[in-house]
């Protein structure tokens, strides 16, 4: 149906602008003799991230758990509160503003409070992963949800369709490019909640050797870690598109 | 399939003390404002109008003269402001929840996700009933509205007279005593909406459905109906009401005739009337 073109794709054009900035960056370091502490060349990086990668691997792992705990939680609550919104326009009204106001706490600062509530285990760094991936997703849900023509709804009132027949046959197909283009948002804000959760009271995951690498003064290890991090960051993202042409094929991108 | 039932003939309009079987749709003296008292607009104002059991009746009217709010009344969208709607001898709401009537836009309004066959087993899938049955139906429609072969194609892929089909098949596959269509074939180009009218006389024929049919088209309207009425600009009242006594089945030799040609100057005569 759809064209497999450049256009609409992040891979082929995708891939050109980030060979372009590599190119650019290694060659920029070695033409101004940048010092190794400032900004090393990718190459660097590169042999870095082949040498710690038992240690890389080892911690991207918790990181990786939490991330898609915090994605699928949060995700699936705010999916779920949209659907209740929907056919419940009062508790929109009471709980939306409630929603938007927590959205203006900085994570950072929420961090150490659910240390306090959670622990140190999985638990607080799942639920920082959730809320950075909630609130896009409410948003966007909620208005996929309530974006369906007035004809539609009309057609199924004729056909004496029931609220969940309208809800799993027409809304919820109709909302699915509202929500991949939310979930795009979260598969890489998780990856970083994730991290950012690891920053404090922790002594694993990639967040903790971004910590443990910036004390001990190994600026390779720290880029060698910041690159692994993208790369998860960008494989989710990459998921989700995938997932979208998968079930959306009747739209193109949104 | 097993259509080919009998077919009351169209009632005269007024009496017709031989017919049994309830009207398909009678508004008596009904009235529709949308809104409340300050900003509210009177679309319908004392409307009297009967659809026949199996009697093809069109409407036409200046555009905003409140014809699909008409069709929506009679559709259980809409409740009377004033004055009663029943359809097939009950309230509209009885009609809707026993699935005995069906309705088609201009637009056809099919969902881009589902195939051409799963958009007219739609209604049965929301009506209860069984695979098996859905997709024998759903095939039958989708034959008789010459859709053969694009069971799996999806409406993105479909040109606009396809999927005016595909929204009439979905129509048709509960079997409806009653078919509310709005300018369903507004959108159309004009030889496409001639053999899509040829297609819909055919079905209309083999079924013993009647139809309430809003057209702009004066032509349409006096080449598919047994009568038309004229509503008046807004707020909407019957101004007029003609019997087309022209011959059936309808070829695109009747639409030659000199009487179909009398029957449209009428018709436009009295729209001209209406309208002012
Ligand atoms: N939802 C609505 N709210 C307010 N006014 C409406 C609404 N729908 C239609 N109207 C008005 O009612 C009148 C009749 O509308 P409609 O029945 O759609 O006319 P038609 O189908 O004959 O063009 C129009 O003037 C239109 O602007
Ligand atoms: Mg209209």
């Amino acid at each position: 149906m759809r064209p497999g073109g450049v256009s609409g794709s992040p891979g082929a054009g995708g891939l050109l602008g980030l060979a372009v900035l590599l190119a650019a960056w290694e060659a920029g370091v070695a033409l101004f003799a940048v010092p190794l502490y400032l900004l090393p060349p990718p190459s660097t990086i590169w042999w870095q991230v082949v040498r710690d990668w038992p240690l890389l691997w080892r911690n991207a792992q918790p990181t990786l758990v939490e991330a898609v705990g915090g994605f699928v939680l949060g995700n699936g609550v705010a999916v779920l509160l949209a659907a209740v919104f929907v056919h419940a326009p009062a508790v929109q009204r009471a709980v939306f503003p409630v929603a938007i106001a927590l959205r203006t706490v900085p994570l950072v600062a929420l961090t150490p409070l659910l240390l306090l509530w959670l622990g140190t285990g999985y638990a607080p760094k799942i639920a920082i992963a959730a809320l950075i991936s909630f609130f896009p997703t409410l948003v966007n849900m909620t208005r996929g949800l309530a974006a369906l023509d007035g004809q539609a709804l009309e057609l199924m009132h004729t056909m004496s369709a029931s609220r969940w027949q309208i809800l799993v046959k027409v809304r919820w197909p109709s909302s699915l490019p509202y929500l991949f283009s939310a979930l795009k948002i979260a598969a890489t804000s998780s990856v970083l909640g994730a991290v950012i959760a690891e920053w404090i009271g922790s002594d694993r995951g990639l967040g903790y050797l971004v910590v443990a690498a910036t004390f001990e003064f190994r600026i390779a290890r720290l880029w060698a870690t910041i690159a692994v991090v993208s790369a998860l960051a960008l494989a989710g993202y990459l998921l989700v598109v995938a997932a979208e042409r998968l079930v959306v094929p009747w739209r193109g991108d949104v | 399939m097993v259509t080919p039932l009998f077919r009351p003939p169209a009632a005269p309009l007024g009496s017709s003390p031989g017919t049994v079987a309830a009207p398909a749709v009678a508004f008596h003296r009904c009235g529709y404002s949308y809104g409340r008292s300050a900003g509210a607009v009177e679309a319908l104002r004392d409307v009297t109008l009967t659809v026949g059991a199996g009697e093809f009746v069109a409407v036409i009217g200046p555009s905003g003269c409140g014809k699909s709010t008409l069709l929506r009344l009679a559709a259980d969208v809409l409740a009377p402001s004033s004055g009663t709607v029943e359809v097939l001898g009950g309230p509209p709401a009885q009609a809707r929840r026993q699935r005995r009537f069906s309705v088609a836009f201009q637009d056809p309004v099919l969902l881009p996700w589902r195939t051409v066959l799963q958009n007219v087993e739609l209604p049965l899938e929301i009506a209860g009933r069984s695979p098996g049955h859905r997709r024998e139906m759903a095939q039958q429609m989708i034959n008789l509205v010459g859709l053969t072969g694009f069971e799996r194609a999806l409406p993105g892929q479909l040109s606009g007279g396809m999927r005016q089909r595909a929204s009439i098949a979905r129509a048709l596959t509960l079997q409806p005593a009653l078919l509310l269509m709005d300018e369903p074939f507004g959108a159309l180009d004009e030889l496409t909406r001639d053999r899509l009218n040829q297609e819909l006389l055919d079905v209309w024929q083999r079924t013993a459905a009647a139809v309430l049919f809003i057209t702009h088209s004066i032509e349409e309207a006096v080449y598919l109906s047994d009568r038309v009425m004229v509503l008046t600009r807004r707020p909407g009242t019957v101004a007029a009401t003609l019997p087309i006594d022209l011959p059936r089945p309808r070829t695109l030799y009747v639409k030659r005739t000199a009487a179909a040609f009398e029957w449209t100057a009428r018709a436009r005569l009295a729209l001209e009337a209406a309208s002012r």
